[in-house]
């Protein structure tokens, strides 16, 4: 398989280029945006992951950019070339874009052969048959599908299937690969795994991705940059670490990951935020937005944010609990912590190694200002 | 109630009732054997009593068959007739499922309306209405087109041919190519379709490698059946072919009856040759239809792929438009053809007095009312028949019951004509003489239409909860109890659907009922091909307008159930 030149790697020019795309729908309850003024590049060899909730337009960008769908407003370009643009009323359909695509459902043709399926994408840009057919092979065995070209895909189980679809996409050695949500339809283990062959696939080969998902541990996995939607509008882009530690606003935060949440009053805005929460008076940072005394903000704070100790701790935010219930996360536990609060006692989940604490003990809290988010 | 109260009650039925599970499956048994027997007992009579001469076996009605004057043009016609509709109504029907499922010429109305189109325009309506309109000289089409055009010789269009025979045919038997085939299309992945376009081939292209491939199942399971359809057609051949000098083998076993002397025996034994070319095409029926099951690959459909036609898409849907009128056309000619006093009489001369005379001559009038009636006593006996029977079956008995369900689809795959000619042979003579009675018309509709009935009551039945029953039992209701008043109310709608189908094909059934009406048992089919033989065109034109406009008034009225209960049949 031939790698991909480096020069191609260091070139900044994106190989997708997607600006100011719009759609939207009129429905019975009014218009929905499926995409509101989304604005995305995808370097060679970079993966950037669509995540968002089910109706949050990422399968219609990705559909826009594979030629299925038409946005109503924008202008998208693959590898340079301009594929559409509204302000030019031109649209070139898909089969003359270019690129591969991995199907949620594998969409693998049932009357075809694996090899016939995979080597489609290079016959139908009239590569002869013997030439696609080898490539296919080579392909096939990158994939660990030795030996099954001439099975029909019906005579393959799930995970088999999704090989084969994956060798397809690739076998054309297309820049650019779409993937639409592969990897809902495979089992746990078998996701994994395809996962990890996705991301070797990709180093080894270079081309730029674009995979959307609705789950964020998928999504972290995979992204080199993470483009997280909602509403049809791009609300954070960057690498999944930033984008889970460093959330935009309250929306990102949430999606990322579970958290402890409430509301309060900013007492003081310098650096830090000072504000008056029903946990007390706490010190954050703030994430969105600008605020100053007086303003009510949001407060929020991931459970693995929560440090425990069995000696009392000092202020800021500092917390004396008693271990309500511990629940068996697999290689942590997460604790319900109860909590005595100015305004009375209050609830906080927390994560702690497997043993280190035993239900109804009592302990102290301490959370960092940089880990405790305060968004306006 | 108190605990102790319902505890006793319930104790005091455990013992003293009766089992009504029971008493029920045996006259569920009862009815499937004597439903079975009216359906082998004509066939096993008929073909002992023509291949059995002085206890030994013999194929002499075969040779007698063969060796007749013409019969290998009949074969041929047969062949020419069979293959150029099959070819025709696949055209039509794949390309109005690909078109209606597949671009954006869609037209949803379209979807509605092309399901029950078959029970709009009977096949009678249809090809004698082509018939008035286009026969050579004096079809009232061709007068006005030479009128308007000012063409001084015969024509321009010309029915009375093989082109017109299988033109006209074609466009009964598209709808259920379309049937079939969008269902397919409407089950296949989109992503499919998409996957093609996005790995590089071209609209034209998705069409011929992947999409129609993919259906190809469908479409041969589809063609194999309108094969099936045409090949033991008689209405068509009959009226169109007459006329062409055209004669198939279906029209063929009706001249030996109506010649005089008949030859039943020769009619058997071409009744068993039009069987096994049936039974040849079912069978590959059969195993393409397995193979459907297996084409589709189950995938989350996100939307329906569509072929943007552009501009072309008006010429598509002026197509579907075209197709429409087609299929109405005849109705028109049966309307004007009504009002004449002989084929080819000017506006001048329209008058009603065929109705006058179909509804005041005793024959027709009878013709009239016994149709009706007995079209409205065969759906009612089998629907209730098939209900039973179906309940039983799939609720019941489950999978020993399939043997009753297979049982009951039988008559489906045979031609009427040879049922017919079964019929006459078996209950004509000792110890029944039924032959000419109206009970013998009402157990040929009986048998010819318990499939139909069959597939109304199981997709009713299979559409309502069983745990809806179930709570029922466990509520403490019985047998009946929950039939009348769990089952019943879910399965209505259903059954009701069912009625009138099998009430619209009984009243306009036309190959039967020229075997067996007779004086006292006149049905609309009879008095038709009766009249029709002996050229009383107009009169026929009126008695099936009359029924075609009833029947399809009943059709419309109840065309809200009919579309799903139709619409499931395969």
């Amino acid at each position: 398989m031939n790698v991909i030149d480096t020069t191609l790697r260091g070139e900044t020019r994106a190989r997708i280029q997607g600006r100011g795309l719009s759609k939207k729908y009129v429905t019975k309850n009014g218009i929905t945006h499926a995409l509101n003024d989304v604005s995305i590049d995808i370097h060679p060899g970079e993966m950037v992951v669509l995540l968002g909730p089910s109706g949050c337009g990422k399968t219609t960008l990705l559909r826009s950019i594979a030629g299925l769908e038409q946005p109503q407003d924008g202008e998208i370009s693959i590898n340079g070339d301009i594929v559409y643009s509204a302000a030019r009323r031109h649209w070139v359909p898909p089969e003359l874009r270019g690129v591969s695509m991995v199907f949620q459902s594998y969409a693998l043709w049932p009357h075809m052969s694996v090899i016939e399926n995979i080597s489609f994408p290079l016959r139908s840009r009239r590569v002869e048959k013997a030439r696609a057919h080898k490539r296919a092979g080579e392909v096939m065995e990158a994939v660990g599908l030795s030996g099954m070209g001439d099975r029909l895909p019906s005579q393959l189980s799930g995970g088999q299937q999704q090989r084969v679809a994956l060798a397809r996409a690739i076998a054309a050695e297309s820049h650019v690969v779409l993937f639409d949500e592969p990897l809902s339809n495979v089992d746990a283990k078998v996701r994994d795994q395809i996962r990890r062959e996705i991301v070797s696939l990709q180093r080894q080969l270079g081309f730029a991705g674009l995979y959307v998902t609705h789950d964020q541990l998928e999504a972290g996995a995979l992204a080199d940059t993470l483009v997280v939607m909602d509403h049809g509008k791009v609300v954070q882009i960057g690498p999944p670490s930033k984008v889970y530690d460093a959330p935009n606003n309250r929306y990102v935060a949430n999606f990322m990951g579970p958290s402890n949440e409430t509301k309060g009053k900013v007492v003081e805005a310098k650096d830090l935020v000072t504000a008056n929460t029903p946990w007390g008076v706490v010190s954050g940072t703030l994430r969105s937005g600008k605020v100053s005394a007086g303003d009510t903000v949001e407060v929020m704070l991931r459970p693995e944010s929560c440090r425990l100790s069995r000696e009392p701790v000092d202020r800021p935010n500092a917390w004396q609990c008693t271990i309500e219930r511990q629940t068996f996360m697999g290689a942590f536990v997460e604790l319900q912590l109860d909590v005595a609060g100015p305004e009375g006692a209050f609830q906080l989940f927390a994560l702690a190694p497997k043993y280190s604490f035993s239900e109804g003990e009592i302990a102290w809290i301490k959370v960092a200002p940089q880990a405790m988010w305060v968004f306006a | 109630m108190s605990a102790l109260a319902l505890t006793r009650s319930c104790r005091k039925r455990m013992f003293k009732m009766p089992d009504f599970r029971q008493v029920f499956l045996g006259l569920v048994i009862a009815l499937a054997l004597l439903i079975v027997g009216l359906i082998l007992y004509p066939i096993l009579l008929t073909l002992v009593s023509t291949f059995v001469r002085n206890g030994a076996l013999t194929g002499a009605p075969f040779e007698e068959a063969v060796a007749a004057r013409g019969f290998s043009t009949i074969l041929y016609n047969t062949l020419i007739y069979t293959t150029g509709s099959l070819f025709l109504s696949c055209a039509i029907g794949i390309f109005l499922a690909w078109a209606n499922e597949r671009t954006d010429a869609r037209m949803d109305s379209l979807a509605g309306i092309l399901p029950i189109l078959p029970l709009m325009v009977p096949p009678i309506g249809s090809a004698l209405g082509y018939v008035m309109l286009f026969a050579n000289n004096s079809g009232i089409g061709n007068i006005t087109l030479r009128y308007v055009f000012g063409i001084e010789t015969g024509g321009p269009v010309s029915i009375l041919n093989f082109y017109g025979l299988i033109a006209v045919s074609s466009l009964s038997l598209a709808p259920v190519v379309y049937l079939i085939v969008s269902a397919a299309l409407r089950n296949m992945d989109p992503a499919l379709d998409e996957a093609a376009r996005v790995f590089g081939a071209s609209p034209r292209k998705t069409l011929w490698k992947v999409t129609l491939p993919v259906v190809g199942p469908a479409i041969a399971s589809a063609a194999l059946l309108v094969g099936i359809h045409a090949v033991s057609s008689f209405t068509f051949p009959f009226i169109i072919g007459t006329g062409a000098g055209i004669t198939t083998l279906s029209v063929h076993i009706y001249r030996l009856f109506a010649i005089f002397p008949p030859d039943p025996d020769s009619a058997v034994a071409v009744s068993l040759a039009l069987l096994l070319l049936v039974y040849l095409g079912l069978f590959f029926q059969l195993r393409v239809a397995r193979a459907v099951g297996r084409a589709v690959i189950g995938g989350k459909s996100s939307s329906t792929a569509t072929v943007k036609l552009g501009p072309w898409r008006y010429v598509v849907r002026a197509l579907f438009i075209v197709y429409l009128g087609a299929v109405i056309l005849p109705v028109v000619g049966l309307a004007i053809g009504s009002l004449q006093p002989y084929l080819g009489a000017g506006p001048s001369q329209f008058s009603l007095d065929n109705f006058r005379t179909v509804l005041g001559n005793f024959e027709t009038r009878d013709a009239l009312i016994n149709s009706f009636s007995l079209g409205a006593l065969a759906a009612t006996i089998n629907m209730a028949v098939a209900g039973i029977l179906m309940f039983a079956s799939m609720r019941m008995l489950k999978k020993s019951g399939h043997l009753i369900e297979y049982s009951l689809m039988v008559p489906a795959v045979i031609p009427h004509i040879v049922l017919a000619v079964a019929l006459i042979i078996a209950f004509s003579g000792p110890p029944f003489y039924l032959y000419g009675t109206k009970l013998l018309v009402l157990i040929a509709y009986c048998v010819m239409f318990i499939p139909e009935a069959s597939r109304a009551a199981s997709s009713a039945i299979s559409q309502a909860s069983e745990e809806l029953s179930e709570a029922a039992h466990v509520a403490g209701a019985g047998l009946f109890r929950t039939l009348r008043k769990v089952v019943l109310p879910q399965v209505v709608n259903g059954l009701l659907a069912g009625w009138v189908i099998v009430f619209f094909l009984a009243v306009n059934e036309v190959t039967a009922s020229s075997f067996l009406g007779g004086l006292n048992s006149a049905v609309v089919g009879h008095v038709a091909i009766d009249y029709f033989a002996n050229g009383r065109l107009s009169e026929v034109a009126a008695m099936t307008l009359i029924v075609t406009v009833v029947t399809a008034a009943v059709v419309l009225a109840a065309s809200g159930i009919i579309g799903r209960a139709y619409a499931s049949r395969r």
